[in-house]
């Protein structure tokens, strides 16, 4: 039986997760190789609807990277991405989607081990979950 | 301590602090109350005002306050102060000054404060042969400040004299005073009026 | 060097030092069209800032790091590394420098020169009781900050040096190597290390959540914007402060931990022991900035930084010669970045040369074509080998991807790269643009600019980021996956709509006080017609009320002065007792609506000013408005104004200060009231040495070299007498006497004075501003004083483009940072007005009539309330010259009326699709 590996689907906003981005490639660190990150002008720009037609694509797992919500260059972008996440979470079970298979991060522009950590977290929990149940 | 809550209405004397620089050439009035004075001081446990609240008393010119406080004579000189003023105000220098002050003003007396019965005992002996002569200094002291009274009760003059009689035996205590040869230069010295412009200490003890 | 190349640039800047001010002006410059030549000592730009933490309000990591890049890419900018100015002569519009580096000698021209070089850290190696070289655990601010960061050695948690032990008692002392004369010869404050003490406690405190945290200070000096508030919440999170200041440092018997001994608030003697001491060192000026002044002639202050005179901020006594940041004294980075914006704006205004950007090249109609896209990848030099070693295959990859047309590297280390792009892209005749790189979001202006010169809609671009992926051939998948979409994304998407407006080139100035008409003269010395509008009959605002700025120069000669030019200015339209009564438009477009002698005229402009001022309160206590002698300050001062010899019969005085200011309804410090109080203070003593002149602080906040005046009061015999918020002084009338009773700390028993009058230093609120923060799409702080973008250093901007603030609307300050920030706001509003056409639209919201409901949910969301619903069309509306292209309205609308075409729900889906391996076409 061979070992699964999740494939992540991760939405960055191009301020704080790009920021932190920007500090984990100077570190030298990189992503799990599962996750591929398609970059939003802010994660306010996410609708419920992106990270549902993700997992219909294929992905196990989906996170979100967006700012802390005192520093959001959009003032309350990640708030309005948090509730899409909460949204989405309460719907999945009704489609036999464990709820967590979505989630948020806040990231710290300066956090560049933060920005990687949360991608691995995210692959552990989805590695631990199986593959997703949308996919036949 | 006199009662903390007592409201002091204030007669400011800015001259106090003129006349301080004029005399010692210490600035008192730059303290900005960084504590690091008292902070440092190693006997402030014996004090009755700190070293910070000498030099505040002294900015609002109660000088009389501080001139018959125990501070002053606490005072050791050790200068940990003084090294670590920001303000490089000499306040080692300043209770120097004060216990001057306070003998000139006969404001202290031997039999109340036992520094500085020490004090005159040692600068008395010297005033007069300019060598300090040990066995008159300590009876002196002794007499003057009433101390062999408080060793008597307590039981430690005889300790006191056990010491004395080793310290005679090696030698340490001379039966007869010494002096120099010109005594008379020592007056001057005694005499001179006290520097002013220069952060020194050097003053005279009239 | 320069003959053969016809001069594109406006003229040549020499901008020495490479820290956030440097970086900034430069910046600045360039964007104004200026080429610079920007040299930096060490080996990378950065400077100090680089070296620090998360420093608040402007956090440093991402944006100072994002200059950098931007400056080492630029066109107009020359970033010379390991370099120094070896020589230089000349004068104003023709100096001569040769720059030493590396690679040698280069001699270089320059029109005009900024001096940024910064500041360095004290060396608190002369503190010998400190023990700084003798004990492991006593280190300095800096290298805590190295600590703390997560690119340094433990990741953002600091270990004690002696055992690599996380310490779990820290305590900071204040004031090394400032404010002192005795262990070093720095008789200044260095105005910065209260606020990082804090913010290093706090993020020590989140780092590590069960360590205590102490600070041994003198004067807790945060008199910032947003630092007062910042202080209260230190307290709250835990931060101990003890008020009093730490002699020395010894080490507890057989361990490396320290013993501190100092006497707390209430006289008693305590001893503690920390296992870690950081010593908040002060600032120093550069050390090359010594022989760099005597070059160039010039003149250097008492404290060794470069000097300005207060009314000419950032300006040198040589002519052409300007200076910003740390080189002018102990200060913080907001007002570096200020000063940075002010200093270059003056370069330009000085070195004036051709404007304009021309015309806009015609972009070609794609839409009959089919999609051909060009892909270039630019990597950056510091991609490891083995990551090089995947481009070759990868590129082959690419080549076979539909619609690829061609694949191409880009060296980043030729300055000529983006002209060179432009060329091929032409050339090669694609229609779209797939561009990796590591730093996608930096190189966003470089390549829509290439594409503009290429004839292409700059919209046609799709962005591949290289960030954060590994280097080994397990990576390959990857990477196809990301380009294979990124070329799909590219081909669906369609050229968007770009309106070409010209730009006004006027500006508007809300404010007639010494801020809005420094601004006006500045814009109007870079040929910009101004009109100001001033609410009032006059002009002069609040200046009207200031006697002297700090060093006792006379502010009401220079206001007349101000006046006099504003007023016979023939660029400059003075509109007072007027008001702006609306507003359209965005930047650039702007028309605006004055009632003017009862008439209302609408005024077209490019950009506007926001410099609507403050004024002080009229407090509720210490009696006042119950005796004629108890003043407001700012009527204190226009009463020695109008009579010099007012107060000198008084006998005793006291001034009392953060009235209303500090206080739970009002937790932000008004800046200058301390230095306002030890000045008038001072000059008092000197009118009549027998007046007694107490000042009653809760900190006495004389920053920077304005230390220099508090010894100055002392040394005059003015008596300071500290309290805190609850044992305030008390103010009473007794038979028509006044009498105030105070504790005094030192001696612990209250005072009594009896003053002849009393100045009541009160907080200084904003005049109201909501209306123009609405009409501008600004908003304004939780203060009541305007809000500057978040997008961080950016200190005069507003949230939207084309609005600017400047003075006291902004925050409490004194005339000199004022006068600044004016000069600051002209050069960042030739940023645009230098422009002649603007393109607006892009990428942005867009509202489909037909299905919109009307429901308001974009006018409720959108946070620059930019939708708004226009009721003869009956839909929302959302101008594309203001939108901002976050996307939230996008999603939020329930009805998918409002679509974003630059990244829209289909395109996220295709490239879900596409990213997951699925073959989509």
């Amino acid at each position: 039986m061979s070992t699964f590996e999740p494939q992540i689907i991760g939405y960055c906003c191009a301020n704080c997760a790009s920021s932190a981005a920007q500090i984990a490639e100077k570190m030298g660190l990189s992503l799990p190789e599962n996750v591929k990150v398609i970059q939003l002008p802010c994660t306010g720009r996410l609708d419920s609807l992106h990270l549902l037609k993700a997992l219909e694509a294929g992905a196990d797992g989906v996170y979100v990277a967006g700012c802390q919500p005192d520093s959001c260059q959009f003032k309350h972008g990640v708030e309005k991405a948090q509730k899409k996440v909460k949204y989405v979470q309460t719907l999945l079970p009704a489609l036999g989607v464990e709820p967590d298979r979505v989630a948020l991060f806040h990231m710290m522009a300066g956090k560049g081990q933060q920005f990687v950590d949360a991608a691995s977290a995210m692959v552990e929990k989805i590695r631990a979950l199986g593959p997703s149940p949308l996919k036949d | 301590m006199e009662d903390r809550a007592e409201v002091v209405f204030l007669e400011p004397d800015y001259d106090v602090t003129g006349k301080i620089r004029a005399l010692s050439g210490i600035s008192p009035e730059l303290c900005y109350q960084c504590r690091k004075c008292t902070s440092g001081c190693p006997l402030t446990f014996a004090m009755d005002y700190y070293p910070d609240q000498i030099v505040r008393y002294l900015l609002l010119g109660l000088e009389e306050k501080v001139l018959s406080s125990a501070t002053v004579w606490v005072c050791s000189a050790c200068e940990t102060c003084t090294t670590r003023c920001p303000n490089e105000i000499d306040i080692a220098g300043l209770m120097d000054y004060l216990k001057q002050q306070a003998h000139a003003r006969g404001l202290v007396r031997p039999k109340e404060n036992l520094s500085y019965a020490f004090h005159k005992a040692f600068l008395d002996d010297i005033g007069r042969r300019g060598r300090v002569f040990e066995t008159g200094l300590l009876q002196r002291y002794m007499l003057s400040s009433g101390a062999w009274k408080a060793k008597l009760s307590d039981g430690t003059l005889w300790e006191e004299i056990r010491l004395g009689l080793a310290l005679f035996r090696r030698g340490r205590l001379p039966l007869r005073p010494r002096g120099i040869r010109d005594t008379h230069e020592l007056r001057r010295l005694f005499e001179k009026a006290p520097v002013s412009s220069e952060n020194t200490t050097q003053s005279s003890a009239s | 060097m320069t003959e053969t190349k016809e001069k594109k640039n406006k003229g040549n800047v020499l901008v020495v030092g490479g820290g956030v001010a440097g970086l900034n002006a430069a910046l600045d410059l360039a964007a104004q069209g200026y080429h610079v030549d920007l040299v930096e000592k060490e080996s990378d730009l950065g400077g100090t800032v680089a070296k620090l933490h998360r420093l608040y309000p402007l956090c440093s990591c991402c944006k100072a790091a994002n200059r950098a890049t931007l400056c080492k890419m630029h066109p107009n900018i020359r970033a010379w590394t390991k370099s120094s100015v070896a020589r230089i002569s000349g004068q104003a519009g023709a100096f001569q420098a040769v720059i030493a580096g590396p690679t040698g000698e280069t001699p270089i021209e320059a029109d005009a020169v900024i001096l940024a070089m910064g500041v360095e850290p004290f060396n608190p190696q002369a503190y010998d009781t400190y023990a700084y070289a003798a004990y492991e655990n006593v280190i300095s601010s800096i290298e805590l900050e190295w600590l703390q960061k997560p690119v340094g050695p433990f990741q953002g948690v600091p270990k004690r040096p002696s055992d690599g032990q996380p310490p779990k008692k820290v305590a900071w002392l204040q004031c090394v190597g400032s404010r002192e004369i005795n262990k070093c010869d720095a008789p200044y404050c260095s105005s910065v290390c209260c606020m990082y003490a804090l913010k290093e406690a706090v993020q020590l405190k989140d780092a590590l959540p069960e360590a205590e945290t102490t600070i041994f200070f003198m004067d807790m000096r945060t008199h910032g914007k947003g630092y007062e508030k910042y202080f209260e919440d230190a307290k709250q999170k835990g931060v101990r402060l003890v008020r009093s200041r730490i002699h020395s440092i010894e080490k507890a018997a057989g361990t490396e931990d320290l013993v501190l001994e100092y006497v707390d608030e209430n006289g008693a003697k305590q001893v503690e022991t920390f296992d870690l001491v950081v010593l908040s060192v002060g600032l120093r000026p550069s050390a090359e900035l010594e022989e760099l002044a005597k070059m160039l002639g010039v003149t250097l202050s008492e404290d060794h930084y470069v000097a300005v005179d207060n009314f000419k901020p950032c300006e040198t006594n040589v002519a052409g010669v300007f200076v910003c940041g740390g080189a002018t004294g102990p200060r913080d980075v907001h007002q570096s970045v200020v000063e940075a914006g002010a200093a270059a704006a003056k370069a330009a205004a000085w070195t004036k040369g051709v404007s304009g950007n021309g015309a806009v090249a015609e972009f070609r109609d794609v839409s009959g074509e089919a999609p051909s896209v060009g892909v270039v990848l630019s990597l950056c030099p510091s991609k490891l080998p083995e990551f090089e070693a995947l481009i070759d295959p990868l590129a082959a990859f690419v080549k076979t991807l539909p619609g690829v047309t061609f694949v191409e590297r880009l060296d980043l280390l030729d300055s000529a790269a983006f002209g060179r792009l432009s060329q091929r892209l032409q050339a090669a005749g694609v229609n779209r643009l797939v561009y990796a790189s590591c730093t996608p979001l930096m190189h966003q202006e470089l390549v829509e600019s290439a594409m503009k010169e290429a004839g292409l809609n700059p919209s046609l671009y799709e962005f591949v980021d290289l960030r954060a992926l590994g280097s080994t051939p397990v990576e390959m998948n990857r990477l196809q996956d990301l380009f294979r979409t990124a070329v799909l994304k590219a081909r669906m998407l369609e050229p968007l709509n770009y309106a070409k407006v010209p730009v006004k080139k006027s500006a508007l100035v809300i404010g007639g006080g010494l801020a809005g008409m420094q601004a006006a003269l500045a814009l109007a010395e870079m040929d910009v017609p101004v009109t100001l509008v001033e609410k009032k009959d006059r002009l002069g605002g609040h200046a009207h009320k200031v006697r002297s700025a700090w060093k006792g120069e006379s502010v009401q000669d220079f206001l007349k002065s101000t006046i006099d030019k504003v007023t016979q200015h023939p660029k400059i339209t003075v509109l007072t007792s007027a008001e702006v009564v609306g507003a359209r438009g965005f930047a650039g477009n702007y028309i605006s609506t004055v009632r003017h002698n009862g008439q209302k005229k609408e005024i077209e402009h490019g950009v506007v000013v926001l410099a609507t001022g403050a004024h002080s309160i009229k407090p509720d206590e210490y009696a006042y408005g119950k005796h004629p002698e108890i003043y407001r300050w700012s009527d204190f001062t226009k009463k020695l104004i109008d009579d010099p010899a007012a107060f000198k019969s008084a006998q005793c005085a006291v001034f009392i200060q953060c009235v209303g200011s500090r206080e739970p309804q009002r937790p932000y410090c008004s800046r200058l009231c301390c230095t306002f109080a030890v000045r008038s203070a001072i000059d008092l003593k000197t009118l009549n040495p027998d007046m007694d002149v107490y000042v009653l602080y809760r900190e006495v906040r004389t920053f920077g070299e304005r230390e220099r005046i508090y010894k100055e009061a002392r040394e005059k015999g003015v008596f300071f007498i500290r309290f805190d918020l609850d044992s305030k002084p008390q103010v009473s009338i007794e038979d028509g006497r006044l009498k105030v009773v105070v504790t005094d700390p030192i001696l612990g028993r209250p005072l009594a004075l009896s003053p002849d009058f009393i100045s009541l230093q009160t907080a200084i609120i904003p005049a109201e501003a909501a209306d123009l923060a609405a009409f501008y799409k600004v908003s304004l702080n939780e203060d009541g004083f305007f809000a500057e973008s978040p997008a961080k250093m950016r200190p005069v901007d507003g949230e939207t483009e084309g609005v600017f603030f400047a003075g006291l609307a902004l925050a409490p300050k004194p005339v000199e940072e004022s006068l600044a920030e004016a000069w600051a706001v002209a050069g960042r509003a030739m940023r645009l007005l230098r422009q002649d056409v603007m393109l607006v639209g892009g990428a942005v919201a867009e509202v489909d009539p037909d299905k919109c409901a009307v429901c308001l949910t974009c006018v409720r969301t959108c946070p620059f309330h930019i939708p708004f619903i226009d009721s003869p069309q009956g839909h929302a509306f959302i101008d594309p010259g203001l939108c901002q292209g976050c996307g939230m309205c996008v999603s939020e609308c329930p009805g998918k009326a409002i679509s974003y075409r630059r990244l829209s729900d289909d395109h996220i889906a295709v490239m879900a699709l596409s990213l997951l391996g699925s073959d989509v076409n």
